[in-house]
């Protein structure tokens, strides 16, 4: 029976989404870490997906975490204790927006990912109540 | 006379093997609705005698046999995507709950059956 299937892609998926969350909050909370200089700044760090076989059908994994190659944000802030002889502080070029878009997106897939796993419960719940007539 | 299950309760068991089957399928199109690259599948349960209706007119030739079986094939992209995907979620969901209906009456039907099968036995 491949009800084993659909709850193995259904589990792969939340694996994954929880991933990509893991990942969109630790951005978020590193928007406002400073740095003295451009090489010890955050990066912005993003899943890329894959398909992957699951019996009959296909999950999604992550692939890879690639870091972003953006320059990072520079300040004027010569009173700021990390400031470098210039008086230029380092910010981390997180796109706040884009990080909340990603973050509701992965939501949403969990979301769909548990209702998927639900659904196969409730169809296997319907075989198993063949026993009770 | 001996009754068969198999034959009493027809084609639905097999069918409901292969509804699950068309789940996981869209469940597959659904998990995968960012992954790039990833072409969406449909699967398309055929039966068998409708494809090959060859009658057998002689005890030497082989059975096409009769039953079902699923077919996977590539659901055809209406609009150029994001990441060169071809996944639809609203229509992946809207044939996932068409599935389960159908599902659910498959079940019905097998039920019914066994009732059948169940009143026969106890001859009430």
């Amino acid at each position: 029976m491949s009800f084993q299937c659909l709850y193995g892609i259904a589990s792969q998926s939340m694996f994954t989404q929880d991933i990509r969350i893991n990942l969109v909050a630790g951005n978020l909370v590193s928007t406002g870490v400073a740095a003295k200089e451009e090489g010890a700044v955050y990066k912005a760090q993003d899943a890329m997906l894959a398909s992957t076989r699951v019996g009959n059908g296909f999950g999604v994994m992550v692939e890879d975490i690639v870091k972003s190659s953006k320059p990072a944000n520079v300040r004027y802030q010569p009173e700021h204790p990390m400031a470098n002889d210039e008086g230029k502080v380092f910010y981390p070029a997180v796109d706040v927006v884009e990080q909340m878009a990603a973050m509701m997106s992965s939501a949403r897939s969990f979301e769909t990912a548990v209702s998927l796993f639900s659904t196969g419960r409730h169809m296997q719940d319907r075989v198993i109540d063949l026993v009770n007539l | 006379m001996a009754i068969s299950f198999t034959a009493a309760v027809g084609h639905h068991p097999e069918l409901m093997n292969l509804q699950v089957e068309r789940v996981a399928t869209y469940g597959s199109n659904l998990v995968n609705s960012e992954t790039t690259n990833y072409r969406a599948s449909d699967f398309d349960i055929v039966f068998r005698d409708q494809v090959l209706a060859l009658e057998t007119t002689n005890n030497r030739h082989l059975s096409t046999g009769s039953g079902m079986r699923g077919e996977r094939t590539a659901r055809p992209q209406l609009q150029t995507m994001l990441k060169d995907n071809s996944v639809d979620v609203p229509l992946e969901q809207a044939t996932l709950a068409r599935t389960l209906a159908d599902y659910s009456v498959n079940v019905s039907f097998l039920r019914h059956h066994l009732m059948t099968l169940s009143s026969a036995i106890t001859g009430r």
